[in-house]
Parts: C-alpha cells; sequence; structure tokens
C-alpha cells in the first residue's frame, strides 16, 4: 500500500477538475462531492498498488460511470423547471447561474449518453478517440452521439444556438 | 465559421463556465480522505472477523478433501457473444465449459465486510451470495449464517475496464427446489447504467465463481428471471429445469437501433434465442418480473419523450408476443413490479426525484394485473403523517411476500414496509440522516429478509425486527 501522503497528494492533484466534471453531468453540487468521493475511495486500491496506468483517466472514467450509476435513482433528467419549482429556496450554482444561460437547461434536458459527449468533448477537451476510450464505445458512435446532442441543443435554443 | 462550430464554440463556453462556477472549499480534500481512512479501517476490521475466518478455513479445508473443478484464483473465462438460432449449435462444442460443478461452493478466499457488498441475493434463510468489491476487483461472496460473515469465492469477475460494471447478482436453483444445488450465478449490469446504449455482458458462473463465461448483448441487460422456483428471489413452488430469461433494453449502438428485447437461454445462458421485441421502451430502463414457466411482466420506462411515461406489458408465450396491459400510473415512470404469487402482484410507481423525495403510488392486484386498487399513494408537497407512505426517498426495489406483507427499499430514504395491504407504513428501520439509504430488499420466504443499505447489511428472521449487519 502507498504511504498516506500519496493518498493525499492524489486527492488534491484530481479532486477540482473531477469534481467540476461530476457536477456539470450531474448538476447538483452534494451529489457531486458524494460521487468523487466514492470514486476515490473505491480506485484507491487500485491506485495504490500502481494497477493504474493512466490514474488521470482512470478517475474520469470512474466518475464518468459513477454519475450514470447514480442516476438509476433519477433515471432521466428532463425536469429541470420541475426541480426548480419543487425547490426555490434553495440557492445553489445552479440557481445563481441559470437565469444567465440557457444552454445549461438545454444540455440537462439531453439524454445522459449524450450529455456525457458533449461534457467530455467540449468540457474536458477530449478528442473524439479519448471519449470512445472514456465511455468504452466506438469512436463512430461518440460521432454521432455529438450530432445529435448539438442538433437537439440546436432545436432547444433555437435562435439563440447560434451567437 | 459555420453554425455549428459556433455552437460548439459557446457549448464549450459555458461548460467551463458552468464547472468554475462551482464552489469548492478548502475542506474537500480532507473529507475525501477522510472517507477513504473510513473504509480502509472498515475492511481491516472485516478482516480479523472471527466468525467469518472460521467459515474460511472450514470452507478451504472441505474444499481439500473433495476439490472441486475450478482454480481459485485463476479465472477461466471465455468471452462468447450472444448467439441465436442455428448459430448456437457452434457454440454448444464446448458443453465442459458448462457442466455444473458436483460440489457448487468453492472454497472460500477471504472474509469481506457487508460494506463492500454491492448486492446481494438469497436461497434460503441462511444462505446467499453477494457481488462485492474487494481492492478494485468484483468477487463474489457466499454466507452461509444469515449474512453475518460473508467469504469471498472463486475467482474475479473478468470485467472490462471500460465498459459498465455488473451491479446485479441472481442465483438460480437446480434440482427441486430449496435445499437443491445452486445451478448459477448470474452477474449483469442491471437498469443502474442510464442511457448506456451500449452493449453489455453477462458474466455466468455455474462452478461457484470458479470460472466466468462472459455473454454480450446488443443493450443493457436489464434483468435475468430464472425458471419460476429456481429463482432466489421467486417465492413459488419447487424448482424445474426451465428457460433462462434475459431483459435486454434497447440501444442505438453504433448507430443501429435495437428494440427492448426478451432472450431465452434453454441450456442455463450458454446459447440465447431473441424474441419477439418488445416495443415502445426507451432509455435502458426497466424491469423483469417472471410469474410462470411461460408468463413474464416488463415495465418499461420510455424516456424517449419529453414527458416520460412507463409501459407494463406481459407475455403468456415465453416472450413471443407481448400485449400492453393498463398501468394504472404510467405517469409516474419510476416502477417496480412484486409478485408473491402468480396472481398477486405489486406495483411502486415514483415520479422523478427533486431532491431526497419522490411522489409514489403503490398499488396491489389480486387477478394477474387485470384490475388494480390502489394501496397507497403520497405526493411530493404532501406533508409526512405517521403511519402514511413517506415521499422521502426513491424507490430502489420492493419485495412482497403476501398480498398485504410489502417491504420498499428506498434510495437516500428508510426502508418502508407495510403489513396491512397499503393501508399503514412505518420504516423498517431507521438510517443515519444524508446517509445514501438503501438499495434493494430480497425475502427468501414471508419472515426472513435483508436489506442492502449505504450503511451495510440489514436482516430479519421474523419479518418484524431488523437487525444491522455491519456498516
Amino acid at each position: 500500500m502507498a504511504d498516506a501522503g500519496g493518498l493525499e497528494e492524489l486527492v488534491q492533484l484530481h479532486h477540482v477538475r473531477l469534481l467540476r466534471l461530476a457536477y456539470v453531468l450531474c448538476g447538483n453540487e452534494a451529489e457531486a462531492e458524494d460521487i468523487v468521493a466514492d470514486v476515490f475511495a473505491r480506485a484507491w486500491p487500485r491506485l495504490s498498488q500502481g494497477k493504474v496506468d493512466e490514474p488521470a483517466a482512470y478517475l474520469r472514467r470512474s466518475v464518468v460511470n459513477a454519475v450514470a450509476s447514480w442516476r438509476r435513482h433519477r433515471f432521466v433528467v428532463r425536469r429541470d423547471e420541475s426541480r426548480r419549482r419543487a425547490e426555490p429556496l434553495v440557492a445553489d450554482t445552479e440557481e445563481r447561474t441559470a437565469e444567465r444561460d440557457r444552454l445549461w437547461p438545454a444540455l440537462r434536458a439531453l439524454p445522459m449518453a449524450q450529455r456525457q459527449v458533449v461534457v467530455l468533448r467540449f468540457l474536458e477537451d477530449l478528442s473524439e478517440a479519448d471519449t470512445a476510450a472514456t465511455l468504452g464505445v466506438a469512436p463512430g458512435t461518440v460521432k454521432s452521439r455529438t450530432a445529435r446532442a448539438l442538433q437537439a441543443l440546436r432545436e432547444s435554443l433555437g435562435d439563440d444556438a447560434d451567437v | 465559421m459555420t453554425r455549428m462550430s459556433e455552437l460548439e464554440s459557446k457549448l464549450s463556453s459555458q461548460l467551463h463556465r458552468r464547472a468554475d462556477a462551482l464552489p469548492i472549499d478548502d475542506g474537500v480534500p480532507d473529507r475525501i480522505v477522510r472517507r477513504i481512512r473510513v473504509r480502509q479501517r472498515r475492511r481491516r476490521a472485516a478482516l480479523v472477523s472471527a466468525p467469518a475466518v472460521i467459515i474460511a478455513v472450514v470452507a478451504l479445508a472441505t474444499a481439500l478433501v473433495a476439490p472441486s473443478g475450478g482454480h481459485p484464483g485463476r479465472p477461466r473465462v471465455s468471452a462468447v457473444p450472444a448467439t441465436h438460432g442455428p448459430q448456437s449449435a457452434a457454440a454448444a462444442r464446448s458443453p465442459s465449459r458448462f457442466a455444473p460443478s458436483p460440489g457448487f461452493d468453492s472454497p472460500a478466499l477471504a472474509p469481506v465486510g457487508t460494506n463492500d457488498l454491492r448486492w446481494v441475493d438469497f436461497v434460503s434463510p441462511t444462505r446467499g451470495w453477494a457481488l462485492a468489491e474487494v481492492d478494485g476487483q468484483l468477487r463474489v461472496a457466499h454466507t452461509s449464517d444469515a449474512g453475518h460473515a460473508w467469504a469471498v469465492v472463486g475467482s474475479p469477475l473478468p470485467t472490462s475496464p471500460s465498459g459498465p460494471m455488473p451491479t446485479r447478482l441472481v442465483v438460480a436453483l437446480g434440482g427441486n427446489g430449496i435445499g437443491a444445488n445452486v445451478a448459477g450465478l448470474y452477474a449483469f449490469t442491471g437498469a443502474n447504467v442510464l442511457g448506456s446504449d451500449t452493449a453489455s455482458r453477462l458474466y455466468l458462473s455455474r462452478d461457484g465463481a470458479a470460472s466466468w463465461h462472459v455473454v454480450e448483448f446488443p443493450g443493457p441487460v436489464l434483468g435475468i428471471a430464472p425458471p419460476p422456483g429456481a429463482g432466489s428471489s421467486t417465492l413459488g413452488p419447487p424448482a424445474s429445469e426451465g428457460e433462462l430469461w434475459a431483459l435486454i433494453g434497447s440501444s442505438t449502438n453504433g448507430g443501429r437501433a435495437s428494440p427492448a428485447q426478451l432472450e431465452v437461454s434453454v441450456d442455463a445462458g450458454r446459447t440465447w434465442r431473441r424474441s419477439a421485441p418488445i416495443r415502445g421502451g426507451g432509455e435502458g430502463v426497466g424491469s423483469l418480473t417472471r410469474v410462470g414457466q411461460r408468463r413474464g411482466l416488463v415495465v418499461l420506462q420510455n424516456t424517449a419523450s419529453r414527458r416520460p411515461t412507463s409501459l407494463l406489458l406481459e407475455t403468456t408465450d415465453g416472450g413471443t408476443s407481448w400485449q400492453q396491459l393498463a398501468d394504472p400510473c404510467s405517469d409516474l415512470p419510476d416502477q417496480q413490479l412484486s409478485a408473491p404469487s402468480a396472481s398477486e402482484l405489486w406495483l411502486a410507481c415514483g415520479s422523478e426525484p427533486v431532491g431526497n423525495l419522490q411522489a409514489k403510488s403503490v398499488y396491489v392486484s389480486a387477478n394477474a394485473a387485470r384490475t388494480w386498487r390502489r394501496a397507497a399513494s403520497v405526493g411530493l408537497t404532501q406533508p409526512a403523517s405517521a403511519g402514511s407512505l413517506s415521499r422521502l426517498g426513491y424507490i430502489a426495489g420492493l419485495a412482497a411476500t403476501s398480498s398485504h406483507d410489502l417491504w420498499l427499499a428506498l434510495g437516500r430514504g428508510p426502508a418502508e414496509m407495510t403489513t396491512d395491504a397499503g393501508r399503514t407504513w412505518r420504516p423498517a428501520f431507521s438510517l443515519p440522516a444524508g446517509t445514501g439509504g438503501s438499495d434493494e430488499v430480497t425475502f427468501v420466504d414471508a419472515t426472513h429478509g435483508w436489506v442492502l443499505t449505504s450503511r451495510g447489511l440489514w436482516h430479519t428472521a421474523d419479518g418484524v425486527r431488523w437487525e444491522s449487519i455491519g456498516g
């Protein structure tokens, strides 16, 4: 087992990026921290034993999978509006910035498979090949999902799609 | 610049702005490290658990006297795509891989704590199996004392690091019912990897996890149903040989749309025959409830539309044809079924979760889903009241043992129970606030049940009092 300092260093190194990735995928600050903490906890045995060649990619993939798994309790994400109606007093980041961009609810309305691709491509700035490797799908699938996601966003945003 | 590239640029800009707006306080790394330390301490505690060590030693000694066909730690893996129709003959040329081991139970290798269990399935009041995550590997664990002590058996599942991980385990009995041999272990993704419109794998073992066989399907494996009586979670007649069913979710893998479908195997999972497509399903969300040799019910969530709905479908001919039944709560698309008998059914329906809350309705049928009676209901804004169904938590699983007794496992909430056909409800036990809640509930008879939670396993031997095991 690696030394304790190794664990803290690993967390320090990766937690900000992973938290942001989880947050953009799941849309909830508290859940994002839960998910990232759980990912570190589950991944640490393998990481500490040197069984992972690329920790950053491994952790990123784990977060993407964990968010999808977390969604078993939130099987669709098309109802941001209803969530806001039901939780009018919650003032998290989403509430503070939602009115400033129309793209966010449109993105949240995408099916998770499309949202994963969009977030990995345009937030993580991964190539199609790296996105495919992260998701365990063919590059062609990444291409088609990206096209479908962008088309859906264009339809949602209408004239505001391109400014 | 093209219109599309402008959109991409805007998308990238807003995603970064959104991510950068996330406040991350300085205490986050410490909280994460503390969480890992807690897991490590629990694992170490489990390793010195005396009962588990005794079980492991006894099982190991037994295995040395009568060794089974498997080799612990040395997986024999064969990855074979699902075969259909005429192709199945080719796959049938290697029957030795599927010959059930006379002594199913593999030697126990190491104890494992209940916090590392991901799914449990019991075949009797004392014997059960679990998917467990041990040192980053997915393993099968076994208990012979109702879940108090668990020990890893067999070889790790040959999972793909990039593919969806199995999160469900079904144990199938062979022979003639309780006390019979365990015929197979089936691990699969389940409905929890949503939006996973890619191929997924069924991991099956017929020698107590000593070796694994992998079958690939075009969509997510949502459910596995052994013949009635052979499934450990099925309260039914004695087990008999019969068809193994697999519910495969719809997919658009590789750009090719594939509807939800039932795959049927008559050789315990070696080869599979595709039945008629089940139309109407959306994302890979659904569940399979088998209530007879040829009869089964499927709930599919149609999430392709803006306003998700659910579909309740029935087959009476082993999946050859499907009929849509009246769904009493199609507007609450998070649905699960439980069948204490072929004619008695419970249906739990939930809305899209909001915070930790979910609107829920529970229906019961006494005539095989022809008509339904609403047993309980709670809305999102309805205040809590004693004896009513809780709006806290999301429906994660349900287990009915009669037309009066139902247990609901609630993610991010308590486990609820009713013993009077839904008129009154109460928490089965208490979990600390802020925990992940319950993941699963399973019963092997009217009184012996388990709930797997984020804080370990809970067990009842009388259907009333629950004890915490680990956590």
